[in-house]
């Protein structure tokens, strides 16, 4: 695992969620606080992220070293890095609603 | 009210109507000409009286137009892996950049119909809009400080959209490569070869075997003349097993057919037979084929999925570039390149295209390198795998995979515009099979190289790949002195210690 991937993954701990919410908003009674579900959201992103990081990447990379992982995966045949799989998830989200939107924020390129 | 002012009143009232009855018919009619608002690009001159294929509703605000936009723009900024996406603008962390250049709508940069504001691949911002999000690129990257902002794209180094050649590992993955690459090998047709893998081959009716003229199915009663059987049976199409009634009847569609010389061999109707097959015959077997043709200038009128109307098909008459004037009202399709029967795809490389264009460029051809490379081809003392036609830059060949990669199919990408602007959209699929990553490059950056067709050298240098290796080195010592200094902060620390 590169070095970059670690850094990212420090970063995601600090995810900004920025669940606008919209639902809450409208709903009549509102299960759920706010600040419930981005918590939700983000115990699910995190643990998204983790589980492609050590169940795929890290043990195909480092563990039987059958493939590298790449932020330009496709013309390296390798896989996508944590990181991109994650903000893949996250632009899919932003095609389909405008309700809310988020991102693994860190200073690397791929995260900006 | 004076007489003469009545008069006037009544010349008024009737002027209106004739006018508003004239425009009305205008409107309802197929020349909508008299409506377009000024010149339309290069890009959609072709199809500029479908009016309706881009101002899909009016008075809805921009998002029926953006629909437009990406309904025929879309798969290819995806398959171009955009940049610069819609979803980067929606982004509320990019708010102050959008405020700045709203590229969430492809009209903030690309306005059509106002030709003394547009530029080169229909811009219409000026052309140091890079700095409204990248000013402070200068102090990233010093490589870049004090560069023009005019000078992004224009230099060569960066496109909005298309960066697939032009990203930093992958010119420093093709540093130092030669003008000429020692291996030269362009993608060869492979059709004949994954047909036992095509589910969708209609193997019962027309079993791949060689055809001879003698073979030919075409029913009693319809003449058939010796040359068009002789075209026939020096084609693909008989060598696999295609005969006349797969054209020229809808025995592939009603599930009929032959199968000349087998037991399941069923004659073909001869009042289904159709003299002029039209281009939907030919799609049903070359679909690929067909829909990237649609996609492309030649083609684009035809679209009427995209377009909700089908225009007459384009003629060369219609070409903003010079063209033959005896050719000027062919009819382009299917058969006017690769002529009907014939089929020959060595002929439609080049011929079929110098048939046609008389820019110069392509008058330029037959006696550049490229042109000579096919002639030589052509004479049987040159190398089939690196003869250069007018298609395999234009019109290249592009593996496709099917099956998870169970076949791989070599088709044609008959879309010309697909890697014409901007040009370097054209070094993967075909500079690049000969040529190294710097030369190449250069080449497509010399517009009068471009001119007389790559006649000689490159007389312009394009800088990314020595920006990218300067900048690969400034961190690799920047990297070096980090690691330098933790160590030395780690002696410093086991000192202390002791």
């Amino acid at each position: 695992m590169k070095i970059r991937d670690k850094k990212a993954y420090a970063a995601l701990v600090a995810a900004a969620v920025s669940a606008a919410a919209l639902p809450f908003a409208h709903a009549q009674e509102a299960m759920f606080s706010a600040k419930q579900l981005a918590d939700m959201l983000h115990l699910v992103m995190e643990s998204d992220r983790t589980v492609y990081t050590r169940v795929i990447v890290n043990r195909l990379t480092l563990q039987d070293k059958v493939i590298t992982a790449s932020e330009h995966f496709e013309d390296d045949k390798a896989l996508a890095l944590p990181a991109q799989m994650f903000r893949f998830g996250s632009e899919m989200v932003a095609s389909k609603t405008q309700d809310f939107q988020y991102s693994l924020q860190s200073l690397w390129a791929v995260n900006k | 009210m004076s007489p003469r002012n009545r008069r006037l009143l009544a010349l008024w009232g009737v002027s209106a109507m004739a006018l508003t009855a004239w425009l009305a018919g205008r409107f309802r009619g197929t020349d909508r000409s008299v409506f377009l608002p000024g010149a339309t690009t290069a890009g959609h001159y072709q199809i500029e009286l479908a009016c309706n294929a881009c101002h899909a509703e009016a008075f809805a605000g921009p998002e029926p137009m953006q629909a437009a936009c990406v309904g025929c723009h879309g798969d290819a900024l995806t398959e171009a892996r955009d940049s610069h996406p819609q979803s980067k603008f929606t982004d509320p962390r990019n708010a102050d950049r959008a405020a700045k250049l709203d590229a969430r709508y492809c009209v903030t940069c690309h306005v059509e119909h106002r030709p003394e504001m547009t530029t080169e691949m229909g811009l219409t911002v000026p052309a140091d809009f890079c700095v409204l999000c990248h000013e402070d690129v200068g102090s990233e990257r010093a490589t870049h400080a004090g560069l023009e902002f005019t000078t992004c794209a224009s230099s060569g180094c960066h496109n909005f959209h298309d960066n697939r050649a032009l990203y930093e590992d992958f010119l420093l993955r093709h540093l130092d490569e030669p003008e000429l690459l020692s291996e030269r090998t362009l993608e060869q047709r492979n059709s004949a070869s994954i047909l036992a893998f095509v589910e969708r081959y209609p193997r019962a009716l027309y079993p791949p075997r060689a055809l001879t003229a003698a073979d030919h199915d075409a029913p009693a009663g319809v003449e058939v003349g010796a040359s068009v059987l002789d075209d026939w049976a020096a084609t693909a199409h008989a060598a696999s097993g295609v005969n006349c009634s797969a054209c020229h009847t809808d025995a592939l569609s009603r599930g009929a057919g032959t199968g000349a010389g087998t037991e399941e061999h069923v004659p073909a109707d001869a009042d289904a037979w159709q003299a002029r097959p039209d281009a939907a015959v030919c799609a049903g077997c070359h679909a690929e084929e067909s829909a990237t043709f649609l996609e492309g200038k030649h083609g684009m009128r035809r679209n009427a999925a995209k377009l909700g109307v089908a225009l007459p098909p384009l003629t060369p008459a219609l070409a903003r570039l010079a063209v033959r004037p005896e050719a000027a009202h062919t009819e382009v399709g299917c058969t006017s390149c690769h002529g009907a029967h014939r089929f020959d795809t060595a002929f439609a490389a080049v011929e079929g295209c110098l048939g046609c264009h008389a820019d110069e460029h392509s008058l330029a051809y037959v006696s550049s390198p490229h042109g000579e490379s096919w002639a030589r081809a052509r004479r049987g003392d040159g190398v089939a795998e690196e003869a250069v036609t007018c298609a395999t830059c234009h019109m290249p060949r592009v593996s496709k995979s099917y099956d998870f990669g169970a076949y791989v199919h070599v088709l044609v990408q008959h879309n010309q515009s697909d890697t014409l602007r901007p040009n370097d959209k054209m070094l993967r699929p075909v500079c690049l099979e000969c040529h190294g990553l710097g030369f190449s490059l250069n080449a497509l950056a010399d517009v009068e190289l471009i001119r007389n067709n790559f006649a000689d050298e490159p007389r312009v240098h394009v800088q990314s790949l020595e920006l990218a290796e300067e900048r690969r080195r400034a961190v690799e010592l920047e990297r070096e002195q980090a690691r330098t200094r933790a160590a030395a902060q780690g002696a410093d620390a086991v000192g202390q210690t002791r």
